[in-house]
């Protein structure tokens, strides 16, 4: 009786999961699936996750007047060969690498700094500094947007790298986490790196620092995650300029460039976007919970 | 080696006055221990020796120089903390090696990989080197040099964080209560050890412990401090002996010392619970006062008016080689606890009468505002009245 409802409620559990895991899932599931299909069977909905892979003529390369045997090929290759041919896929992404990484890497250093002043040392009015930053953390960006690009603009910047870069390099939340973290490390290591002879700066980046990977991985997925997927940003400081398109911005513009039919190649070029934010996601993985376990059970 | 000096230090932490005023003079290679219940402001006392709090007003002086603005790392103290404090991601070598390359090495000489092309590197590194050996040697913890802190246990790395302090061969050391996470069998073999690395290195120790026994075993001198303030300060026995204060005589000693109160005639004439006392206070002190009476110095012993006191037996605390007994006394507020060997305390049973008389000269007598006075006369009277 019991070991049967105990099951019933295990079952219904897991639908319930299933459904929300498969709400989340579909959409990449379809731009999996479209980025292997053919132009036809991506209209009809036909041929299951991976089509057919009826050998298909690629119309551009007959414009071009090449023989038509040369232009005939899988519809999973025309597509990621067309994706990479309408766009610079891998300047967009090397863009997304020298952007995510340089907010992360200056927005550690400034972060760290800060939150163990703020969790460590005493001085006068550290608690209004520290409301202040926990209020900063309810401004959203695109409130703030436009004076942003305003003084931007003013200096000369728009269509830069640093203008992707400078306005995200003080990360409030970053602040806050690594603080709350500082927390909890004990009075007693600083103390005794300060007896050993180690400078305020010294102890942030060689006692702080390593003690705090844990949760320097978990801000950094946030950070890289959040920077990476970012639209809206670039699409405002960048105008124009195609070698300085972050991989979201890049799809855009790819999508204005081909004819609204093309959903093949746009689907292989979403999917080569967001492969190394999933490739990284899934080799952090493992550190990440193993980080979080860590730091739990000391 | 160093002698430390402290003129009228006070602590303040916003407007709760932490200490007040303490004066101590700590000799060359002496092992001073600070004794007093929590809270009383040992550690901050320490933490300001060390530099790493700065007092409110007062000075402190190392070797006769006032070193209020030097920084910590200047001031060739070395401190061992209660929770050790090992950098959790170095390993043991690395953990003792820290302190000596901050000294020893320029900023240069640090950096990776560049550090080895500087002049005096491979020098000073050997040096290093071998201070570690040495120290892991004395210890006894060669085995553990390439484990992190975390695999290991309490007692070791209470051992590495001692080694930590020892390899920079500093002046002084300062301890908080290094002992208290260790368990009790661990504790009683540490104090041996700490007491024999003190006449071994003979560099002066500073002492902070709540435990009453570790201040009384291990050092040269003790201060029991309360409430920000040192009430007395002398050798264990002193202390213990001669408490100069209330609040001394119930912290040292374990089980604690019994108080009554009594009363003084017009006379001059001591009396508690029935017992008069033949000594007079030496000053003209009359009104309220307070007696102690240590447990080893009552004993069971027949009724005799003027000299015993009575009670029920209600507890038996049996420590093998000697047994304490807890007796209700009427008038009193706690038991009073007597101190008598197996044999004598098979002889009663729980619930029985008792009757205890003290030593002659061994009664403590404090006024009402609990300093002790002192007695003049002969104690031996005590036994005749
Ligand atoms: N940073 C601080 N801010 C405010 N008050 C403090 C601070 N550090 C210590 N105190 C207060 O000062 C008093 C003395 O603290 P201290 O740590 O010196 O006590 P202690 O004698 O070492 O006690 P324990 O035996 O529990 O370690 C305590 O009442 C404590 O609350
Ligand atoms: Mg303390």
């Amino acid at each position: 009786m019991n070991g049967q409802s105990s099951l019933r409620g295990e079952v219904g559990k897991h639908i319930v999961l299933l459904l929300g895991a498969s709400i989340v899932i579909l959409p990449f599931y379809l731009m999996l699936s479209f980025s292997f299909k053919s132009p036809a069977e991506i209209q009809s909905i036909t041929g299951g996750f991976f089509g057919a892979q009826e050998m298909m003529t690629d119309q551009f390369c007959v414009k071009q007047g090449r023989p038509l045997a040369e232009c005939q090929m899988l519809p999973v290759v025309y597509n990621y060969t067309a994706a990479f041919r309408e766009a610079p896929l891998l300047r967009y992404l090397l863009n997304g690498v020298i952007v995510t990484l340089s907010i992360f890497f200056i927005q550690v250093l400034v972060a760290l700094p800060c939150a163990y002043a703020l969790a460590k040392l005493r001085f006068w009015g550290r608690d209004v500094v520290f409301g202040l930053v926990l209020f900063c953390l309810l401004i959203p960006v695109h409130a703030i947007a436009l004076p942003l690009y305003i003084m931007l603009a003013k200096v000369g910047l728009t269509n830069t790298y640093a203008a992707l870069i400078i306005p995200w390099t003080i990360s409030v939340f970053g602040i806050f986490l690594m603080r709350q973290f500082f927390m909890t490390v004990p009075d007693d290591l600083i103390d005794a790196a300060r007896m050993d002879g180690m400078s305020e700066f010294s102890i942030v980046w060689k006692v702080m620092l390593p003690t705090a990977i844990p949760a320097l991985l978990a801000f950094a997925i946030f950070s890289i995650v959040a920077h990476w997927n970012d639209y809206f940003w670039p699409r405002i400081v960048i105008t124009g300029d195609r070698d300085l398109m972050t991989p979201p911005l890049g799809l855009r513009m790819f999508k204005s460039d081909l004819d609204g039919n093309e959903y093949g190649p746009m689907m292989a070029a979403a999917t080569v976007i967001v492969a190394p934010l999933v490739v990284a996601f899934l080799l952090a993985q493992r550190r990440f919970i193993e980080g979080i376990t860590l730091s739990g059970m000391k | 080696m160093a002698s430390i000096r402290l003129e009228s230090i006070t602590k303040a932490f916003g407007r709760t006055q932490v200490l007040n005023g303490i004066d101590l003079d700590i000799a060359d290679g002496e092992f001073l221990t600070l004794v007093g219940p929590s809270g009383c402001g040992k550690s901050t006392l320490l933490r300001i020796i060390a530099g790493l709090e700065k007092q409110s007003g007062g000075d402190v002086n190392i070797d006769g120089k006032t070193v209020n603005d030097i920084r910590p790392s200047r001031r060739d103290l070395a401190m061992v903390f209660q929770s050790y404090a090992l950098y959790p991601h170095l390993t043991v070598r690395q953990n003792l090696a820290t302190p000596l390359q901050l000294r020893d090495m320029t900023f240069t000489e640090r950096l990776p990989i560049i550090g080895r092309l500087a002049p005096g590197y491979s020098g000073k590194r050997a040096a290093i080197r071998d201070a570690v050996k040495n120290v892991s040697d004395t210890l006894q913890i060669e085995h553990l040099l390439d484990r992190k802190p975390g695999q290991l246990s309490g007692g070791q790395r209470q051992r590495i964080a001692l080694g930590r302090a020892m390899v920079r061969d500093p002046a002084g050391f300062l301890m908080d209560e290094p002992l208290s996470n260790l368990d009790a069998a661990l504790r009683v073999h540490m104090r041996a050890e700490l007491s024999a690395l003190h006449r071994s290195l003979g560099t002066t120790f500073v002492y902070v412990t709540h435990d009453q026994a570790e201040a009384l075993t291990m050092s040269d001198r003790m201060a029991v401090m309360m409430d920000g303030e040192i009430l007395q300060l002398g050798e264990p026995d002193e202390v213990y002996q001669q408490p100069m204060d209330i609040r001394v005589a119930r912290f040292v000693g374990s089980p604690q010392i019994n108080i009554v109160t009594g009363d003084m005639d017009d006379d001059g004439r001591i009396a508690f619970l029935g017992v008069k006392l033949a000594r007079r206070p030496s000053d003209g002190t009359t009104g309220r006062i307070s007696i102690g009476l240590r447990p080893e110095h009552l004993y069971l012993h027949p009724h005799t008016p003027g000299k015993t006191f009575c009670g029920e037996l209600v507890y038996k605390e049996n420590l093998g080689s000697e047994v304490f007994l807890y007796i209700k006394v009427a008038d009193t507020e706690d038991n009073i606890i007597i101190r008598v060997n197996p044999t004598e305390a098979q002889s009663i049973a729980l619930g029985d009468e008792t009757h205890i008389a003290h030593e002659p000269g061994k009664a403590l007598i404090f006024n009402d505002q609990g300093r002790r006075i002192t007695l003049a006369g002969s104690p031996l009277g005590e036994d005749a009245a």
